[in-house]
């Protein structure tokens, strides 16, 4: 057992193997705090592995998430007002609870209904909200609507969308890596909830933070990276550490720890040492 | 699903998608009776819909309409996004929709 001895941040920094102890998911939870700019296709396309209701994209698992989309049609009933909304890339039902509204925010209580004005058929919206599924159709239900105002918006939130995609599929650029503990741990935080198991916000943070500081390349998986950060943690091991206890240690699991520590090999940043199942990491 | 999908192109990937529908933005050139011409990278001529928002001519506007086999489009609905619109944008995102497609479109078979 060994603690990660940075970046706890998050406020949940759990010793990693000990998900025994702790209640509820810890990786679930973390990823409810998240909000992730998505493509209506994205929803739509979203892979839901473990339950109707949790929602993966790009192999990390949602929790918020936000759009900008046209209105195609409004409809208003007694609790909520649904809308009919799409992005060029698909189209999904936003339910808009007025009660949830009401409650959230206390100093929109005035411009409300003139915010709902400004929501009319066909304008652009920023919605933030919650995917659901209710017999295998997809909706929204969401406490934030919101007319766009300055077009530049619709292109800033696709060129987000691309930006997060990119980050969660082939890690950060390379010039944002020294800030990553920070900026980029926000990202990781996210990446915690799709290795969902056991994995805990301390470990990722401590990922964020090392490799902030190292010259992983850009391509390196999630897993990788959490590897690394992990072996470079561990200051007693020269002899680098068993693939079959980096698995232990680290939650990932014996197929996912060999793919992702031939990657580190692959990319020379790691290295074996007495055996072919021992791993430690360059720049000790 | 796929109906509803619109991608995002520039005047050089119109001719990919002769037949379907397209979003198109850029600065309108010229509008003549029921037709205009849109700098979207290069030229493209829009034919205009009775309800058309394109009205002024220097504005950003973004065009939803169906390709002919000239080329042109047959606007089907537009929106007016004013003056101040960062064009470098608009075609950054034309860019990575076409990069990056599983995040956009589906690919007509």
């Amino acid at each position: 057992m060994s603690y990660y001895d940075g970046g706890y941040g998050g406020g949940a920094g759990y010793m990693n193997d000990s998900q025994g102890g702790t209640q509820a998911t810890p990786g679930r939870s973390a990823a409810k705090n998240t909000l992730r700019p998505v493509t209506i296709k994205q929803i739509l396309d979203a892979q839901t592995p473990h339950d109707d209701n949790t929602f993966v994209i790009d192999d990390v698992e949602i929790g918020h998430v936000t759009f900008v989309a046209q209105i195609l049609s409004i409809s208003d009933q007694e609790t909520n007002s649904t809308y009919k909304m799409e992005d060029g890339t698909g189209s999904i039902e936003v339910k808009f609870f007025r009660g949830e509204r009401n409650s959230m925010v206390d100093d929109d209580g005035e411009n409300e209904s003139s915010r709902e004005a400004g929501l009319q058929i066909n304008t652009y919206a920023r919605v933030l909200g919650s995917i659901k599924q209710f017999n295998n159709k997809r909706n929204i239900t969401t406490h934030s609507v919101k007319p766009v105002t300055d077009f530049n918006e619709v292109q800033c939130h696709f060129l987000e969308v691309t930006a997060v995609h990119l980050h969660f599929t082939r890690g950060p650029p390379e010039s944002q890596q020294g800030r990553s503990a920070g900026g980029g741990g926000a990202y990781q935080h996210g990446g915690a909830g799709s290795y969902g198991e056991d994995t805990a916000m301390g470990g990722t943070g401590a990922a964020g933070a090392v490799s902030g500081g190292t010259m992983l390349p850009p391509g390196i998986s999630a897993n990788a990276r959490k590897i690394y950060a992990h072996l470079k943690n561990r200051h007693d091991s020269s002899e680098g550490m068993h693939v079959a206890m980096i698995a232990q240690t680290t939650g990932i699991s014996m197929g996912e720890t060999y793919k992702a520590v031939d990657e580190l090999l692959t990319n020379g940043v790691c290295f074996t040492t007495m055996d072919d199942e021992h791993i430690a990491c360059m720049d000790f | 699903m796929s109906d509803h999908q619109t991608p995002r192109v520039n005047a050089s990937y119109v001719s990919n998608f002769t037949g379907q529908n397209v979003r198109i933005a850029g600065k309108v050139l010229q509008i003549h009776g029921n037709s205009a011409t849109i700098d979207a990278q290069g030229t493209v001529a829009i034919q205009l819909d009775a309800g058309t928002h394109i009205k002024t001519v220097g504005n950003v506007v973004e065009v939803i309409g169906k390709v002919n086999g000239d080329q042109s489009i047959k606007e089907l609905f537009s929106s007016d996004f004013g003056p101040n619109v960062e064009l470098s944008a608009i075609e950054a995102v034309v860019q990575a929709t076409h990069t990056y497609r599983e995040l956009f479109y589906d690919a007509k078979q």
